[in-house]
């Protein structure tokens, strides 16, 4: 074989294998390409994910628990921040709600001070929905315990004007609807004086200056004789 | 209303993304953040971002050597 012929054949097999590392650099270029896109669309989800986590936390800490992140996505870490973040949300809800029905609680403690008889001590200011409130409260508890004589006590109210005034005596209808006695007691000098000034009144409702006078009234009513000890020494 | 500035120069994306998430609770109804970036990628993942979470892409500039500024209404 001459060497023409020889070098002839080693030109061949080399722009062979040119052409074998062609296609296989393409073939590498376009798994790279592929690979890149797979990126690129997984950091986008991850990104517009954490986005709308974001949005989502955001309303949470607004107050607006009634949001929801997304839970059933492809992204198995955004999934599982989706659980956590709406977990969190359940036990702030849960716990508002809890704290809302404690200060409710605590706005209307209706006190079963002798048998027959309730005394419903007001502190702080009165609005219509805690009229509301105290008014279902009172008429529950009366239904419930059988009570005969029911004494609103409003010392602890600083400010009563011609609304709070018709919330009470509404209150004090509806005591008297269930089958009860309604008294008033505690009107504050102050107070009483603002409801003449304004010309409120509070029509068909027993009043008493403090909350003693009306447990008075309320065991002369039942036959109930309280008997104060002598003191040691007296 | 002043228009917020966002410099994501220099990084790749989603980074300018996370970057405008990241200013979401800053970002009341209404206000405009406005991005400068150089991702080639930036205007079409800040479109996906900006369909996905409803906030309103106002307008787009090329500035030039790769650089893309534009506005977003939260």
């Amino acid at each position: 074989m001459s060497d023409k012929t020889n070098e002839k054949n080693k030109l061949e097999t080399l722009e062979k294998r040119v052409q074998e590392l062609e296609k296989e650099n393409a073939g590498l270029k376009a798994t790279l390409e592929q690979e890149a896109q797979e990126h690129e669309k997984v950091s986008m989800d991850l990104a517009i994910g954490l986005s709308e986590a974001f949005v989502v936390l955001q309303k949470i800490s607004q107050g607006d628990f009634s949001v929801r992140a997304s839970e059933d996505v492809e992204n198995e870490l955004l999934a599982r921040l989706g659980v956590v973040i709406n977990r969190t949300n359940d036990a702030l809800s849960a716990a508002k709600a809890q704290t809302q029905n404690m200060i409710k609680e605590l706005a209307t403690p209706v006190i079963r001070v002798w048998d027959e008889v309730l005394v419903l001590p007001l502190i702080g200011t009165l609005d219509s929905q805690r009229a509301q409130h105290v008014m279902e409260t009172l008429l529950e508890r009366i239904t419930k315990d059988g009570a005969r004589i029911v004494i609103l006590d409003i010392t602890g109210v600083p400010y009563v004007d011609s609304l709070v005034a018709a919330n009470i005596a509404q209150t004090m209808e509806a005591v008297k609807l269930v089958g009860a006695e309604g008294m008033l007691t505690g009107i504050r000098a102050q107070v009483a004086q603002t409801l003449v000034k304004m010309g409120v009144k509070i029509t068909g409702v027993e009043t008493k200056s403090n909350l003693a006078e009306g447990l008075k009234e309320a065991f002369r009513r039942l036959g109930v004789k309280a008997i104060q000890e002598k003191q040691p020494g007296d | 209303m002043a228009v917020k500035q966002l410099d994501a120069l220099g990084i790749k994306c989603p980074q300018p993304v996370l970057k405008i998430a990241a200013m979401l609770p800053d970002m009341k109804a209404g206000e405009i953040l406005e991005v400068v970036a150089d991702c080639p990628t930036f205007e079409k993942d800040v479109r996906n971002w900006c369909q996905r979470l409803k906030k309103t892409p106002l307008w787009f500039r090329d500035e030039g050597g790769g650089k893309v500024r534009c506005q977003i209404q939260f």
